[in-house]
């Protein structure tokens, strides 16, 4: 986000809104952009039809922010606009949405890349392989640093499955770091390239 | 590992600062005598760190500027239509009584419009007029005029009506009626009703507006509904939008549909009229106190979100 809004400035434009004011919902699009093209950008790979559906999202959000609780933050609200903006698409493309998966089978599929990455690098490319909801959950967890309870909201699943997800996907991305640590000491010291895989 | 060491959940639950607070203490403890744990431990501190790293950066990407323009153009005009019949009308009332008793106060924070009836209209043709109560005209419905006043309200002077008077007030498409004995002012773009009874008929643009009464204050957002302030408290009826409600104890409700709703003088919400306090000081009230149920749609619920669009 390039733009920072305290909460009262941001309560303010938000009523300003409500009564009509619409030159007020500018600076909460300018602010939160970022948060919506962050979150359909890992739906939405093209970045022309990306931008519509951020579009599309803040014009939701314009449609129906007299539902919006004033005590709430305006952050988990859009972000749910967001993904399910993002998947409205996804199902107009006959795409699934991703919510049914084999958990497991999604794991098996995350092989370790053959060249020794730093942590943050190893990271991506193992995100990017998980399915989109799953890479937002990280999104919202680690980029936003939504609770659990928000991540349930904007989501629409249970708190316990997405701990549960999230907890499984760490385990295994741990254990990915910890195997290139091997390979790291095991190149260091010189020796042969052991099968840690 | 031996079996009292702390399984991967609980450290990422202790890594997530999710853990009540005896338990992150035993966690710790834990910790502090196995190097097994606290290895593992820092394997996930160096995952949770990557994650953060580069998820937060994922962020920072700024808006487009045309983006942005573009979603401005297509934002639909907030214009009220011309009420074309009554069911048409945002009605919003306020109905006091002079000699209020020390009741529970309902601090009316927020309401909120419901769009339903607000229509796209063309967007190079700007119908936002601008408020002022400075532009009224007066017409007395029933009774005769205060001694001074000809056709027109002037900011600043007090006005008192006869017990059987009735004032209509026109400024710009809003209307206002003052009542039973009704003695009030205006200043800028608020209202003051220091007793008897008003009701606002509000069309069209009136951001700004609010009215002061003995112990409210109520800002309407295009919200409709209607205030009763009574010996056993305050009948708030919502017909339209959304409300917020905080009482003089500190009771918190949002309501957002159609529905009525009672305060009591302890401060507590009712289902129904709470009884007048006993002549020998019984504070039992009528009717048990509303449950905490929240009204649907109040928390953002999934429903309500999905409703909306």
């Amino acid at each position: 986000m390039t733009r920072q809004l305290d909460k009262d400035a941001e309560q303010r434009l938000i009523a300003g809104v409500v009564s009509g004011n619409s030159q007020a919902f500018r600076p909460l699009v300018e602010t939160y952009w970022g948060l919506v093209a962050s979150i359909v950008g890992r739906y939405i790979r093209n970045t022309d039809t990306a931008d519509d559906i951020c579009q599309e999202v803040f014009l939701a959000a314009y449609s129906s922010i007299h539902t919006f609780c004033p005590e709430c933050r305006f952050s988990p609200w859009l972000a749910r606009i967001a993904v399910n903006k993002s998947l409205e698409h996804l199902r107009r493309e006959k795409r699934a949405s991703f919510v049914d998966f084999d958990l497991d089978l999604v794991l098996s599929g995350i092989q370790p890349p053959d060249m020794v990455l730093n942590d943050r690098q190893l990271f991506d490319d193992c995100l990017a392989s998980l399915p989109e909801n799953l890479q937002v959950m990280f999104l919202l967890r680690h980029g936003l640093d939504f609770s659990y309870d928000d991540m349930a909201h904007v989501l629409d699943l249970p708190v316990g499955t997405i701990k549960s997800l999230l907890f499984r996907i760490r385990s295994h991305l741990k254990d990915f770091i910890e195997k290139r640590e091997g390979y790291e000491k095991v190149l260091s010291s010189g020796g042969q390239q052991s099968d840690v895989s | 590992m031996s079996a009292n060491c702390i399984n991967k959940d609980r450290i990422q639950e202790y890594l997530d600062k999710t853990l009540p607070e005896s338990e992150k203490r035993t966690v710790e403890s834990h910790l502090a005598a196995c190097s097994s744990c606290r290895k593992e431990l820092e394997n996930y501190r160096r995952l949770y760190l990557s994650a953060d790293e580069s998820l937060k950066s994922s962020l920072s990407q700024s808006f487009r500027q045309p983006s942005v323009d573009s979603v401005m153009r297509r934002l639909p005009v907030a214009v009220a239509k011309p009420a074309t019949t009554t069911a048409d009308f945002n009605f919003f009332a306020i109905l006091l009584r002079f000699a209020l008793p020390a009741l529970a106060v309902v601090l009316v924070v927020f309401g909120y419009s419901y769009s339903g009836r607000q229509t796209v209209s063309s967007p190079d043709v700007d119908q936002v007029r601008q408020f002022s109560l400075v532009e009224n005209s007066v017409l007395m419905v029933r009774g005769n005029l205060p001694a001074g006043l000809t056709d027109r309200l002037l900011p600043g002077e007090p006005y008192k009506l006869g017990r059987d008077d009735l004032m209509m007030v026109k400024v710009d498409q809003s209307r206002f009626e003052f009542s039973d004995a009704a003695e009030f002012s205006f200043k800028d773009l608020q209202v003051t009703l220091n007793s008897g009874e008003a009701a606002f008929e509000l069309k069209g643009q009136h951001e700004g507006f609010s009215v002061v009464a003995q112990n409210v204050t109520v800002t309407p957002l295009g919200t409709s509904f209607k205030l009763l302030v009574r010996d056993w408290g305050t009948r708030i009826t919502l017909t339209e939008g959304r409300l917020q409600l905080e009482t003089i104890t500190g009771q918190r409700r949002m309501i957002d549909r159609p529905s009525t709703l009672y305060v009591g003088t302890d401060g507590s919400f009712y289902d129904k009229v709470p009884q007048s306090p006993a002549v020998n000081g019984d504070s039992q009230q009528g009717g048990p106190p509303a449950s905490n149920n929240r009204p649907a749609g109040q928390n953002n619920s999934p429903a309500t979100l999905l409703d909306s669009f």
